[in-house]
């Protein structure tokens, strides 16, 4: 198949190169890649929106059948990882001491196999002291409780700071034949790639 | 390993054995124990379909299956609907009119037409989509896929 003046690429139908690995299941994704040896991963993660982690016990999970290790933020000396948009913002890849999401990962449980990480997963124990959820905006700017202590009332980022016109006040509108406000609420969108980079 | 059973079932009409423990689910027996990783997981929640295959000729979930209950059936799975130079129909038919983009839910939705097409030879776009529901599709919307199993069905 070549194209010619007659028929060019541009303006052809062409059937796409790699859907015959993909109807006939032959595709490599992640999980479709095994290796010899290859170990797994379960993670313990929290079951509540915003609490103090108060203890980890991972004593027992590190007895288990087929465990090679059990990984907290403390054990792996993990430093807090500061966001690039949100330099306020650091916290560890395994929680340390607080957790502020329901299913954050606090510790990382490696076995020999499936199985016996996620039953080593299951024997790990961490106990919380539960806060009060800040799950929206509103809420977030009246609450007395700070996400993260290096964000007071809960403001990471504030146009005026930026150089933009401070338009909370009445005088910026004063001069506008028409004033429209409302509040529009919009979903938070968070694109999620179906897969991360891997290499076996 | 902890208390093991032996299960023993025909898939791609290839006779298998193994000792699983009982709790181990079909779709993972198909993918870790036998490689057949054509089947995927999509879900948690048995919604998505990715795992859809035929146990005894009829689509099922194999996600929602333990391996112990295919014990003694036949299971059917992409990798023995068709082959190189031999595709199944749908197989052509997805291919021809670019009813899969990432291909992550093709498997489930061929396996899940096929058995739609056995029962409906001639099936109408409204029984396509009915009998597709347990199938879910991030990237193409449907409109080709239904497209591709009407196509198949003309085959």
């Amino acid at each position: 198949m070549s194209a010619t003046a007659a028929e060019p690429w541009v303006g052809r139908r062409i059937k796409r190169k790699e859907d015959p690995r993909l109807i006939m299941g032959r595709a490599r994704y992640i999980d479709d890649i095994n290796v010899t040896g290859q170990l797994w991963a379960a993670f313990v993660r929290s079951p509540e929106a915003h609490a103090k982690i108060t203890s980890i016990d991972t004593s027992e999970a590190e007895g288990m059948p087929g465990v090679v290790g059990v990984f907290t933020a403390e054990s792996l000396g993990l430093a807090p990882d500061a966001s690039a948009w949100n330099p306020m913002v650091a916290s560890t890849l395994l929680a340390s001491d607080r957790v502020r999401y329901v299913g954050e990962p606090i510790v990382a449980v490696v076995a020999e196999s499936v199985e016996q990480a996620v039953d080593a997963a299951e024997m790990v124990f961490v106990d919380y002291d539960v806060l009060d959820a800040v799950v929206d905006v509103e809420s977030a700017l009246a609450s007395d409780t700070a996400l993260f202590d290096s964000v007071p009332g809960n403001v990471v980022v504030d146009s005026v700071a930026f150089g933009m016109p401070d338009v909370s006040g009445d005088d910026f509108f004063a001069d506008c034949e028409v004033t429209v406000s409302g509040t529009f609420v919009n979903q938070r969108v968070a694109p999620c790639p179906m897969e991360t980079r891997s290499a076996a | 390993m902890a208390g093991s059973v032996r299960v023993s079932m025909s898939v791609n009409g290839a006779q298998q054995s193994a000792d699983v423990e009982p709790r181990l689910l079909l779709v993972h027996f198909l993918r870790e124990t036998l490689g057949l990783t054509g089947t995927h997981v999509g879900c948690d929640t048995s919604n998505c379909g990715a795992c859809t295959v035929h146990l005894n000729g009829e689509a099922v979930k194999s996600c929602t299956l333990l391996a112990v209950q295919a014990d003694g059936a036949e299971v059917t799975t992409i990798e023995g609907l068709g082959q190189e130079g031999a595709l199944h129909p749908l197989q052509e038919a997805f291919w021809e009119h670019h009813g899969l983009q990432c291909g992550y839910c093709t498997p489930g939705m061929i396996m899940a037409s096929a058995d739609l097409l056995e029962r409906n030879p001639k099936p109408s776009e409204e029984e396509v989509r009915e009998a597709l529901a347990g199938n879910l599709c991030r990237c193409t919307g449907y409109h080709n896929i239904v497209k591709a199993v009407l196509a198949a069905s003309e085959a």
